[in-house]
């Protein structure tokens, strides 16, 4: 798995950790995803904070409950994240990229350019 | 089980260590105590378990005093640090026997864990206190807290002393039992790096008063590194809390601590960055001098 | 309370080891120079030397009761009242074995005059110990360098003269405590006892009421 940083709210670290899992196949769905306990231990970290991660992804219909047993990943959890994270992708990292070619000068013209010239 | 402090006001002759401080310590949770040498945070874990009389104030465990209640003190547990010097008395006793003593106060003791935990530590328990290193008291601290089992637990810098590792080890003990038990833990440290993650709330004294108490997510949440251009960095903050402002020639650096719906205000070209707790904490508590 | 008496009991077993030991050095020094081919065991050398050895451990022991024993107590969580009343038991406590046991090897010397007198005696002795030792305690606490000042003259002239005297006596085939159990003597040493525990439990109870703890 991966490492914290101090870059971003723990709990929002731990979701993502768990969704990227999903996405590569390192948990599947319909597979147990890791306990809060799991997680507090494994990262050091506060229970509380490692519970609010994974209820992150059950608000979000990623994870899901089931009584007595754990958490699960939701039938269709790797398109939902797959979706989220290209809307974050166009509202957030597109929007910083634009900014920082704003200020270095760089045009819309030269942007294009370098994006048909990538083999995307 | 909840143990309250109300303006509680604790002064030597006259100066005062402790003012006005109030809270609340719920049980089930990890509290972070947070302070600078000699913001009070030893003074105020002796008062929260009545180890020295308070001038004004009140310390209740579920409406009842713990001063000179037996019944209150055998929930509360405070693992003092050991600093040990030649002429206490302490440095001629054993570990052995120094965790036998606690065991007899401490009515939930648990041999089965401490007998674990020495064995982790690797302590010599038949040397004396005055000849062990600073880390080893530290964890023999650790041992005497960890295996008292009371439902409130005081460890004051538990991790002085250890090296990384150690304290790697420590918190996931700690996290270990908590997780086991729901026991409440107030552990107080200058060491912030690995303790953020654990405190699931964080207490920060500064000069005697309660500065904050609020828990860690929050806090950092709230916190802002900003910088730009000054006038920039004014304008974008301007009406927000700010502090530890540092300008440099045209740049100017900021720490803002946002409340509920604020936002720095968009439109200004500048780096805006999350903190550390301990660099919240620096910012909080680092301008004492600059005043 | 069960507590309480644990704590203060493993802090009398503290005490008395090193008065077992006391036993065992003094008794060797008085027994290797008794003349046993004449059989003349002096009634009075044990009792004396059991005194003499509960005595002065107490009195070394004292201000650690004070410096150590009662803040560590407090920071593990007892009452002041129970620490308080803990201690004043303990020396009460301390004083019962040795003088019961003198009482018991007087008792099987017949020809010892005003047995129960002399017990009472040393058992009063003992207890003037142990009020010295809280004084001492207290002072030591407060004022550390004179207090091991006081403690060296007052251990070095009761012990030293009790022991030399005594040793005198041995060797001179004198020994005698009978003076201990006179009614006069008697009366003196309840009073001073009576005193010196009251002053000592003022001092302690002071004390302990403002105690700041500190390991």
């Amino acid at each position: 798995m991966q490492q914290l940083s101090d870059s971003k709210s723990i709990y929002l670290q731990i979701g993502e950790m768990i969704e990227t899992d999903i996405l590569r196949g390192v948990l599947l769905e319909e597979e147990q995803a890791p306990s809060t306990n799991e997680l507090a231990r494994r990262f050091t970290i506060n229970p509380a904070t490692a519970g609010k991660g994974l209820n992150l992804l059950i608000e979000q219909g990623i994870l899901y409950k089931r009584r007595g047993i754990g958490m699960f990943v939701s039938p269709g959890a790797r398109e939902k994240i797959l979706n989220k994270r290209r809307a974050a992708f166009f509202e957030g990292r597109l929007r910083e990229l634009l900014a920082e070619a704003g200020r270095l000068g760089i045009t819309k013209d030269e942007m294009i350019k370098m994006i048909e010239e990538s083999d995307l | 089980m909840k143990l309250i402090c109300e303006h509680l006001t604790k002064a030597y002759s006259g100066r005062e260590v402790l003012r006005d401080v109030s809270l609340t310590l719920e049980q089930g949770k990890i509290y972070g105590l947070i302070g600078r040498n000699g913001a009070g945070k030893t003074t105020l874990l002796s008062a929260l378990t009545a180890q020295i009389p308070i001038t004004a104030g009140a310390v209740t465990l579920d409406g009842a005093p713990v001063w000179e209640n037996r019944g209150a003190l055998k929930e509360l547990c405070f693992s003092r640090e050991l600093n040990i010097s030649s002429e206490s008395g302490l440095s001629s006793m054993k570990v052995r026997d120094y965790l036998h003593y606690a065991a007899i106060y401490c009515p939930r003791w648990d041999e089965v864990l401490a007998q674990r935990l020495i064995g982790e530590f690797q302590l010599p328990v038949k040397k004396r206190l005055g000849k062990l290193s600073k880390g080893m008291l530290s964890m023999v601290t650790i041992v005497a807290a960890l295996a008292s089992k009371a439902p409130f637990t005081f460890l004051d810098e538990p991790v002085a002393g250890l090296d990384v590792i150690a304290r790697e080890q420590f918190y996931k003990l700690l996290l270990e039992e908590y997780q086991a038990t729901g026991r409440t833990f107030v552990v107080s440290t200058h060491i912030l790096s690995e303790a953020a993650n654990v405190l699931e709330e964080v207490i920060i004294l500064r000069g005697g008063e309660l500065l904050t108490m609020t828990d860690t997510e929050s806090l950092l949440n709230s916190a802002r590194y900003v910088t730009g251009r000054a006038e920039d960095v004014d304008a974008a903050t301007a009406g927000l809390e700010v502090h530890h402002g540092e300008v440099m020639g045209r740049s100017k650096e900021v720490t803002v601590f946002l409340r509920e719906g604020q936002a720095i205000r968009e439109g200004y070209d500048l780096t805006v960055q999350p903190m550390s707790l301990q660099q919240v904490f620096v910012a909080l508590c680092g301008e004492e001098e600059n005043r | 309370m069960r507590e309480t008496i644990r704590y203060w009991l493993l802090f009398l077993w503290q005490t008395a080891k090193i008065a077992l030991w006391a036993v065992l050095f003094i008794g060797i020094i008085f027994l290797a120079r008794v003349d046993f081919t004449r059989m003349s065991l002096s009634p009075y050398l044990l009792p004396t030397i059991i005194t003499a050895s509960a005595a002065l451990p107490q009195l070394i022991c004292g201000p650690g009761a004070y410096t150590l024993y009662m803040p560590l107590q407090l920071a593990l969580g007892e009452t002041r009242r129970n620490v308080f009343w803990g201690y004043l038991t303990s020396i009460l406590v301390y004083a019962l074995p040795p003088a019961g046991v003198c009482g018991a090897l007087l008792a099987l010397s017949p020809s010892v005059p005003n047995r129960l007198g002399l017990t009472l005696g040393l058992l009063l002795v003992q207890l003037l110990s142990g009020a010295f030792s809280s004084i001492l305690g207290v002072l030591y606490a407060k004022f550390k360098i004179i207090a091991c000042f006081i403690i060296g003259v007052v251990s070095a002239c009761a012990g030293g003269g009790f022991v030399t005297i005594n040793m005198l006596n041995i060797f001179s085939d004198k020994l005698s405590l009978s003076f201990l159990g006179q009614g006069d003597v008697l009366t003196v040493l309840a009073v001073t006892a009576a005193v010196l525990l009251l002053a000592g439990a003022v001092l302690t109870g002071l004390r302990l009421r403002r105690l700041e703890v500190k390991l």
